[in-house]
């Protein structure tokens, strides 16, 4: 099933929500005010997405996974690339890491600012399809595009959802890109959904 | 059997995990408190079982995990607590008397009765790996900055070098055979052009000329004002 450009606007918007409620949860935590803004998502196939992370870029990237099974199984995977996750830990925590290096600590932090953006996102799609999905524990893995994504692994017609998220922290005058990832066997279901409210 | 003593039921296995693990139902009325986090925190099963989280630890009060916790009561996805923005989500203390710093996820588990879901936490003491890291941190830091201070004190010392090459350069110019005019006494320079000695020495040593006249000079330009050496012999 191929979305429309008005499907899209939807999933845009329905993602910018759960981003929205994600920068919210941040500004609760952090001293510094944080927005998080998705300015384009695109529907990729598997040779589609090879060519998308050869864009992200070859160094080393921190990446948040979350597994979801349900009616609408897959797996809602963030990118961080080096230079935005240590921009935004040095932002919102106020210490500064060695550029080089992203150690157990900055781990964690990365892992609970992508688990926050995620659980906003995975939100609203759930309460939008009214499922009750349930979620594997989310995980933490750095290393090179290639070691991050099995391509072996994702079936050749699997639908991939991807969402280039810009986060601005005016205060420190800090801007970044997180990128989005959803694997999932079909999107049918949740533009089926989108049909229905009348959203798409 | 009622919620708390089937909480200790299904989840006593956990006083045998070496992680602060604690379940709580959408009151925030703690169900079950195991053997580690009494350890951790010095409060024992029968002060906070079955009285609220929120009452007896009070930043569970505050908005920032109160909005994550709402999301698990629902089912929603684990909430991961780190250890740099959170620190110590179970107030306790080492032995040494510094803060046990801690890493803690929160998962959704299923009611008792099939109605919502209760928030399990299960906290890891990352203290030796957080004191670890500091340490690591400290210790690269201060490498880095030896090293710069030997990558300044190296280009200090190639600076001096070249400024001594050039000096000795100059000085091994001004050495050895110096052609000068027995009239005029202007100097030949290597390309052959004859030169004032002041221009010419200006050249290649760090000198500055004053011009000024010696008695014998001053007698032979200006005899109506000074004396020669001979002329002040005769008058004696």
């Amino acid at each position: 099933m191929n979305p429309t450009s008005e499907q899209i606007d939807a999933l845009k918007e329905l993602m910018n929500i759960g981003v929205g409620r994600g920068a919210s949860v941040l500004n609760t935590m952090l001293n510094s005010h944080i927005t998080l803004q998705i300015p384009f998502v695109k529907m990729l196939s598997c040779d589609e997405l090879k060519a998308e992370l050869d864009m992200v870029g070859k160094d080393r990237l921190a990446s948040v996974n979350l597994l979801f099974k349900g009616l609408f199984s897959g797996n809602a995977k963030l990118l961080f690339p080096s230079e935005s996750a240590l921009k935004l830990v040095t932002a919102l925590t106020g210490e500064e890491p060695n550029a080089s290096d992203l150690d157990s600590i900055l781990a964690g932090t990365l892992s609970e600012i992508g688990n926050i953006v995620l659980n906003s996102v995975m939100g609203s799609i759930s309460n939008l399809l009214q499922l009750s999905l349930s979620y594997s524990v989310p995980n933490y893995i750095e290393g090179n595009v290639n070691s991050l994504f099995n391509m072996d692994k994702i079936a050749p017609k699997a639908d991939i959802l991807l969402a280039r998220t810009r986060f601005i922290i005016e205060e420190f005058n800090v801007e970044g890109d997180i990128v989005i990832f959803f694997e999932v066997g079909s999107f049918d279901k949740l533009l089926a959904s989108l049909k229905e409210l009348g959203t798409g | 059997m009622n919620e708390i003593a089937t909480a200790a039921d299904r989840f006593g296995i956990l006083d045998h995990v070496p992680m602060g693990i604690c379940v709580i139902r959408k009151d925030y009325i703690t169900l079950f408190w195991n053997s580690c986090l009494e350890d951790w925190t010095g409060i024992t099963k029968p002060e906070i079982v079955g009285s609220s989280l929120a009452g007896r630890l009070k930043h569970f009060n505050e908005e920032k995990y109160r909005s994550r916790l709402e999301t698990i009561f629902e089912g929603g996805p684990p909430a991961i607590f780190s250890s740099q923005l959170h620190k110590d989500l179970f107030p306790s203390r080492l032995p040494d008397g510094e803060t046990r710093i801690q890493h803690t996820i929160v998962t959704p588990v299923p009611a008792f009765d099939n109605k919502g879901y209760y928030a399990m936490f299960a906290s890891s003491d990352v203290s030796e790996l957080t004191h670890r890291i500091h340490d690591y941190r400290t210790m690269r830091d201060k490498a880095l900055e030896e090293i710069e201070q030997r990558k300044r004190a190296e280009a200090e010392r190639e600076k001096l070098i070249t400024e001594l090459q050039e000096a000795l350069k100059k000085v091994r110019m001004l050495s050895g055979m110096l052609p000068i005019c027995a009239a005029c006494k202007k100097i030949r320079d290597d390309q052959g052009y004859w030169q004032q000695v002041e221009q010419y020495m200006s050249q290649y040593a760090p000198v500055n000329f004053t011009h000024s006249l010696c008695p014998d000079c001053a007698a032979r330009l200006y005899p109506e004002y000074f004396e020669t050496d001979s002329d002040e012999k005769q008058n004696k």
